[in-house]
């Protein structure tokens, strides 16, 4: 979440952008942009794809600069419609896969912190999971969303947002061992 | 195989497309913005191209509208011209039919005159042999 001197700097942007100022709106494209491409990365799997689907969004923001209220909402809504737009496209390419993930160059403090053969393989078996699991999995642990505003987002009982979080972890410790199991009979 | 809820973290850690991105965004951006202004000028310009064949189209419509309401119009006025001339027709024939009738009755009254004359001027037998047959 921005801090406070952020959140006015963006609110002060939004006022710009709606009055048609360019550069403005680029300082919003500039802020939000880690966290709309990131969505569509983790969720898509395929990077010009996520790059894409994040310039869309981005696109379709400028359209609706209007409707936005404030710092806070803009974010909610940059979610909202990216999470809308992953799920679009995901349907629309039917699993069609063009770069892999473990192409991307990960930054340096992440394999120092851990195995990247984990997180590798972590992402790789997100992959797997239904579209709405996968959807609340990225927005729990990418986004550090509570329960509550997931459900918001996905427009869900709390419950079953819980539930679904709860049951998709257990269902990627499931899916991650198998891998390995396979992989270990496979060496030896 | 465990993994803590760090290592999902860290996973599904935040990416940047890259300084190019915002660029990008702002390039297509500019580039929809001119296909606005490109659609919204051929827009101020396609009614017209599109309301030429409409407007001859229209002003045929109006010539063969107006030329069947002259038409009908002209056809009306003969109907009319017609059904005076017969009316006048009628009335000529009934005028001559009265003038006959009168003159046969004139006539008529003539002959009864000079036959009642020539019957006064007869003598007695001839008279009443006449009478007889």
């Amino acid at each position: 979440m921005p801090d406070g001197p952020q959140k006015d700097h963006i609110s002060a942007s939004l006022d710009l952008a709606v009055q048609g100022d360019a550069a403005a709106f680029a300082e919003i494209v500039a802020a939000h942009q880690a966290m709309v491409f990131s969505i569509a990365l983790h969720y898509l799997q395929d990077r010009s794809l996520a790059e894409d689907v994040a310039q869309e969004v981005f696109l379709e923001l400028y359209q609706n600069l209007e409707a936005i209220e404030s710092a806070v909402h803009l974010k909610f809504w940059l979610r909202r419609v990216a999470v809308h737009r992953c799920i679009d496209q995901g349907r629309r390419r039917n699993h069609r896969r063009e770069t892999a993930l473990e192409g991307l160059p990960e930054p340096a403090a992440e394999s120092a912190m851990a195995d990247p053969a984990l997180l590798g393989r972590l992402r790789q078996t997100l992959e797997a999971l239904p579209e709405k699991q996968r959807m609340i999995v990225i927005l729990r642990y990418q986004e550090d969303l509570g329960p509550e505003e997931i459900a918001e987002l996905l427009r869900m009982p709390v419950n079953t947002v819980k539930s679904t979080l709860h049951r998709s972890v257990e269902e990627l410790r499931r899916r991650l061992s198998r891998k390995l199991g396979e992989i270990r009979y496979a060496i030896f | 195989m465990p993994f803590s809820e760090d290592d999902l973290r860290a996973a599904l850690k935040r990416k940047d497309p890259g300084p190019e991105f915002t660029q990008r965004v702002m390039a297509r951006l500019d580039e929809r913005n001119a296909q606005i202004k490109r659609a919204t000028r051929s827009a101020w310009r396609l009614p017209w191209l599109r309301l030429g064949p409409m407007l001859a189209f229209a002003a045929v419509v109006l010539v063969l509208l107006s030329g069947a309401w002259v038409g009908y119009q002209s056809y009306q006025q003969h109907q009319i011209n017609a059904q005076i001339r017969k009316h006048q027709q009628e009335l000529a024939e009934e005028h001559a039919r009265e003038q006959t009738i009168l003159a046969l009755r004139i006539t008529s009254e003539k002959l009864n005159h000079v036959l009642q004359k020539v019957n006064g001027a007869l003598p007695q037998d001839v008279r009443i042999r006449r009478e007889r047959l």
